[in-house]
């Protein structure tokens, strides 16, 4: 995760966060320019960053105190284990041999790999031509690494060096990297001080392409084809978790039938046996988590969370700040990012057989586990950080294919499954039917339409219906609000049939009524009541029409 | 956000500002906390915000808000 240097000051002044973590980060060269971007990652994961910089060309000498009673974070340069490879020295007298270099490099990392209690960083920066003959510069960047890597240092590469800004003010860091090196830093430090032991992970778009309730089990793909292979990565890497005795826990917005059904799918690398548990229900996924956290009695600081919904993330982000949360990559080129900065949580040191049998272990425990029904965040802030924008159209004849689709696609927020067809809906929109279709677009992009409802005689709702993309923006009430204001309409019957995927739509049904809603049959909204409920709407949806 | 007001925010906060200000008048030599160290974390910020690279000849001498307006202006 990238924070720019605005946002982490924003962080910062903002947190509220009591824990600290406490280290000193050590380093050759000037590190101050870091300050902020660590210190705003910290506070993102709960902590504050107390720690201490080495005053300048001290390094040598902090090796060899090596306090045994702070955690270190070491930064190290090729001139860290080479000092002639130092380009602020010049190298027009340097007279040596690449076996020499080895030779002192070897005996430099080991004095770096003495202190105890450290997460050293190596960055393999271009080196200086002190070594004239063919390709060994190649050579010794090389060696070096192989010598980093078998003392399990992490290593991080050329383009965070910036020798521009090593000369100018002694940083060998670009600014433009400085956030992502916070970022790692954060992560690597927090692996050994606060391991990660369970992945909670979303289903839909997450274990595979498509959305189980709306596609169907056909056409939900994890294989390796070109719909399915980014998930069929992600399953494999999980498997591969599993395997190393990471515990694994499914939480997801679907009934419980469904998500069980998924597993029967021939391509699913992941079987309901490598999962603990999987929560299926409708309310808030931070509700999920925390329960899981109690009956298995680990802490949430421990958990990671997967999503590929920022909504859902932001929910359980802002209820159970403990819990590191991740965001599935749409794009397949980030997936390799995302796979490491998910494998960078656990340490894979020494895996033994008890490790292996965890999941065993564990299920034991969480045999009694059912949804719990909980509240989640308030997310009206968050929802007002993305800025969305709805634009509303009464469809005519050429503009009603998209909200047909939708009515006759959606599953989960559907007032009752009932399929109408084109021709049909196309021939009655001029007498007494009036579709109105809803249009998303927000700070990340445009969603489309999202939402269509079809109104007969401007008193009775033939269905309404929410693509499961827009889900926890608060956009069933706004298309209330914009039908009391924009058609002064005061109520409405909906008929409501209960269908198997529609638990959504009927959760909705008795909140904005006040009871529960259990049988097929008409619904009376009352829209003056339903708009009093949520008064924050007009901030959340700014400047719309 | 505006290019103005990302760069009046960034001094602000390095340079402690608050309340009205006259940033046009604002230089290293009209502004005391605006030292050395100070200076590295303006180009910092500058860089870091804009996705620019500021070469160490240019950044020496982006000395006052109307120089980095400039600057900026004419690389973003």
């Amino acid at each position: 995760m990238s924070i720019g240097f605005l946002e982490a000051t924003k962080i910062i002044a903002e947190s509220t966060t009591k824990k600290s973590k406490s280290f000193t980060f050590a380093a050759s060269c000037q590190l101050d320019k870091i300050d902020i971007f660590l210190k705003a990652h910290f506070i993102t994961q709960g902590f504050n960053a107390n720690y201490d910089l080495l005053p300048f060309n001290t390094f040598p000498q902090y090796l060899i105190k090596n306090n045994k009673n702070t955690h270190h974070i070491v930064l190290i340069f090729p001139w860290d284990l080479c000092p002639a490879l130092n380009w602020r020295l010049g190298n027009q007298n340097i007279n040596t041999n690449i076996n020499q270099l080895e030779k002192e490099a070897r005996a430099n990392i080991e004095l770096i790999c003495q202190l105890s209690n450290a997460t050293i960083i190596y960055c393999d920066t271009d080196i200086p031509p002190i070594l004239l003959r063919n390709n060994e510069s190649s050579i010794l960047k090389n060696i070096l690494i192989n010598i980093c890597l078998k003392n399990k240092i992490n290593i991080i590469s050329n383009e965070y060096f910036s020798l521009n800004s090593y000369i100018s003010n002694g940083c060998p860091i670009t600014s433009n990297k400085l956030s992502s090196l916070a970022s790692l830093i954060t992560t690597l430090f927090l692996k050994n001080s606060e391991p990660k032991k369970i992945i909670v992970t979303d289903f839909d778009n997450v274990m595979w392409n498509g959305v189980i309730g709306e596609d169907g089990l056909d056409n939900i793909y994890c294989d390796q084809s070109t719909k399915g292979y980014k998930h069929y990565i992600y399953q494999s890497s999980l498997k591969k978790l599993v395997n190393s005795g990471i515990i694994l826990a499914g939480v997801t917005r679907n009934d419980e039938t469904l998500a069980s059904l998924a597993f029967s799918d021939k391509s699913m690398i992941l079987a309901e046996s490598d999962f603990v548990c999987v929560v299926a229900s409708y309310n808030a996924k931070s509700s999920q988590i925390s329960m899981i956290s109690k009956q298995l009695n680990l802490p949430l600081e421990s958990f990671i969370f997967i999503d590929d919904n920022p909504v859902e993330l932001e929910e359980v982000m802002l209820s159970l700040p403990e819990v590191k949360c991740l965001l599935f990559p749409k794009s397949t080129d980030n997936l390799p990012d995302f796979i490491n900065k998910l494998f960078n949580n656990f340490s894979f040191d020494t895996i033994t057989d008890d490790d292996k049998n965890r999941t065993e272990f564990y299920k034991k425990r969480s045999l009694s586990i059912s949804p719990s029904e909980k509240q989640g965040a308030d997310l009206d802030e968050y929802l007002i950080s993305l800025e969305m924008k709805i634009n509303a159209i009464v469809c005519n004849q050429d503009t009603s294919v998209r909200a047909i689709q939708l009515i006759n696609k959606t599953n989960q927020f559907n007032a009752n499954g009932i399929r109408i067809s084109e021709q049909h809906i196309k021939d009655k929109l001029s007498d007494n039917l009036l579709l109105l279709s809803f249009s998303l677009t927000d700070n990340h992009g445009n969603h489309g339409e999202i939402a269509s409802i079809l109104i007969e005689n401007k008193n009775k709702i033939l269905n309404f219906v929410l693509s499961c993309r827009a889900f926890q923006r608060n956009i069933e009430y706004y298309v209330f609000h914009w039908i009391h204001k924009e058609l002064s309409i005061d109520t409405l019957c909906l008929n409501y049939i209960n269908t198997e995927r529609n638990e959504p739509l009927r959760i909705f049904l008795s909140a904005i009524t006040g009871k529960q809603i259990t049988a097929d049959g008409q619904i009376n909204l009352d829209l003056n009541k339903i708009c009093s409920q949520n008064r924050r709407i007009e901030e959340i949806f700014p400047g719309t029409d | 956000m505006s290019q103005t007001q990302t760069i009046e925010k960034i001094l602000s906060f390095v340079l402690n500002i608050s309340g009205d200000y006259d940033f046009n008048s604002l230089s290293i030599d009209t502004n005391q906390n605006w030292d050395s160290m100070k200076h590295v974390t303006i180009i910092t910020a500058i860089e870091n915000e804009f996705d620019i690279f500021i070469e160490a000849d240019d950044a020496t001498l982006l000395t006052s808000y109307e120089k980095i307006m400039n600057y900026v202006k004419s690389n973003t």
